[in-house]
């Protein structure tokens, strides 16, 4: 019972949890931008990446093969070896527009780079779900390749994936606290310093109820997507 | 329990006069060795090739310092590595005794036990090829510092500089030197004998040793909490800076005069 008391103590203490407090949202106010300009680029990347994975014709082979080539590599490879390639590889290039970056730029791009990976496969699944009659009703009517991609399956296979995207977004959102590997000032990080200054862990706690309070939402928008999708195909049956 | 009562009484007899037969046995973890852990690699202290939790061929200051407490204490020194950040946790540890140019303070003192000090040192400012020279703590307040994570360096820049921007905290010395060489870090925050040193091992990667502020910081080797070891060690250190050894090992590795690096105020 004391060991119970102990542990709750070095997790729980509120005094601490409160010092903690200013110091951890300071760090999540950098996960917050990383996550969302991340997540916006990865929308438009992974898209991109899935329709080019799925060109048709053998003109369009180099490009799928660089797509696959593409996915296999940054899905395969650990986000934190990522963010170090990137964080310490892209400024000792002495490239002018790029090396000259900040450490929180080149761990939204090592998080791109990944997740753009992840998430063009849940495009391509959702691509290659809708039937191919619907393909075919559409070149038929006259609409070309590109039409057909772009107002008859892309619409249908988006909404289709939105909550397997969205799970995978909410994976991004706690890889943000990864990039503190390259220094930077991020919540999970100044939970540590706060924790090893005052020997205790209460700091740590702030930190993950800052990641579940922005999950929590995204997840019950999730299920109301679902619902209101599964209500709206239910309509059309009758 | 009643009935193992004569059994421990036999095994009492028996092991007394087991553990009395060579009464000048240091308490520590395999007989007969002293496993000695290093840190991150730092020059002049203790920098050999780290493979997983072996480290081959160290040389340096603590190991030089760990081989004669060893052969005082008339055991056989063994060498291995273990990481910075897990230097402070509570729990069993995996060496007799570390060396990693840990400061002692009270805090720490919570988790392990130091032993008596083998260097003093102050914290100074390494600066990127690319930073202005700061003349004061004004000027460095204004710099992207950065130190390594669960270090004094780290402490002092939060509690007692207060920078303009978040100071960078790397995991581990090695990403810390490297986000100074290439200018992501103007002015990093580490021990005056650590950068000095790294700073004369590889003078072209980095800009001057601007600075130092002086804390009057003791580096002790860390043992588990509670170590029987620590008393043993202790009276071996005190006499191995009573006989000169630690003096003459320190002008070995380091014949650097810190006292010429200007102090900010």
């Amino acid at each position: 019972m004391h060991a119970l008391h102990q542990v709750i103590h070095t997790f729980f203490n509120p005094h601490s949890f409160t010092l903690a407090m200013p110091d951890v949202w300071a760090g999540f106010q950098v996960n917050l931008k990383m996550m969302f300009i991340a997540e916006a680029l990865v929308l438009v990347f992974a898209l991109m990446v899935a329709i080019v994975r799925g060109l048709p014709g053998r003109g369009a082979k180099p490009l799928r093969a660089l797509a696959i080539a593409y996915t296999d590599f940054f899905r395969g490879t650990p986000i934190i070896l990522v963010t170090f390639i990137v964080g310490f590889g892209l400024p000792g290039l002495q490239l002018g527009f790029i090396s000259n970056r900040s450490f929180t730029v080149y761990g939204i791009i090592a998080l791109t780079l990944v997740y753009t990976a992840y998430v063009s496969e849940v495009f391509r699944a959702g691509i290659e779900s809708v039937h191919p009659s619907q393909r075919s009703a559409a070149r038929s009517l006259g609409l070309s390749y590109g039409q057909a991609m772009r107002y008859v399956v892309i619409p249908q296979a988006v909404r289709r994936v939105i909550p397997p995207l969205l799970n995978d977004f909410v994976g991004l959102q706690k890889d943000t606290a990864l990039v503190s590997v390259i220094g930077v000032a991020e919540a999970a990080s100044l939970a540590q310093q706060f924790s090893t200054q005052n020997g205790d862990f209460p700091s740590y706690v702030v930190a993950a109820v800052f990641f579940i309070l922005i999950t929590i939402p995204l997840a019950r928008f999730t299920d109301h997507l679902v619902a209101q999708r599964e209500q709206r195909e239910r309509a059309q049956a009758f | 329990m009643k009935r193992f009562l004569p059994l421990l009484a036999v095994a009492a007899l028996v092991a007394v006069p087991a553990a009395s037969a060579r009464p000048s046995a240091p308490p520590t973890l395999e007989a007969g060795k002293l496993i000695v852990a290093f840190g991150d690699p730092a020059p002049g202290f203790a920098s050999g090739t780290v493979r997983g939790s072996t480290i081959t061929s160290p040389r340096g200051y603590e190991v030089d310092l760990a081989a004669a407490v060893a052969k005082k204490l008339g055991v056989t020194p063994v060498w291995m590595f273990s990481p910075w950040n897990s230097l402070f946790a509570p729990g069993t540890k995996k060496f007799d005794i570390s060396f990693q140019e840990a400061t002692i303070t009270a805090q720490r003192k919570k988790t392990v036990d130091f032993t008596t000090s083998y260097l003093n040192a102050n914290q100074g400012v390494l600066l990127s090829k690319q930073a202005p020279v700061p003349h004061s703590l004004a000027d460095l307040k204004n710099m992207q510092t950065c130190a390594q994570t669960n270090t004094t360096g780290l402490d002092w820049i939060k509690t007692q500089l207060h920078p303009a921007k978040q100071p960078l905290a790397f995991p581990t010395t090695t990403a810390a030197y490297q986000a100074v060489q290439i200018n992501k870090c103007d002015a990093m925050i580490l021990d005056v004998p650590l950068v000095s040193l790294e700073k004369k091992s590889s003078p072209s990667k980095f800009g001057p040793v601007a600075g130092q502020v002086v804390t009057h910081e003791q580096y002790g080797a860390v043992l588990q909490k509670g170590s029987a070891l620590l008393a043993p060690v202790n009276t071996v250190m005190k006499a191995l800076t009573a006989d000169g050894t630690v003096g003459k090992l320190q002008k070995k590795w380091f014949n650097l005069n810190f006292a010429t690096i200007p102090v900010l105020k």
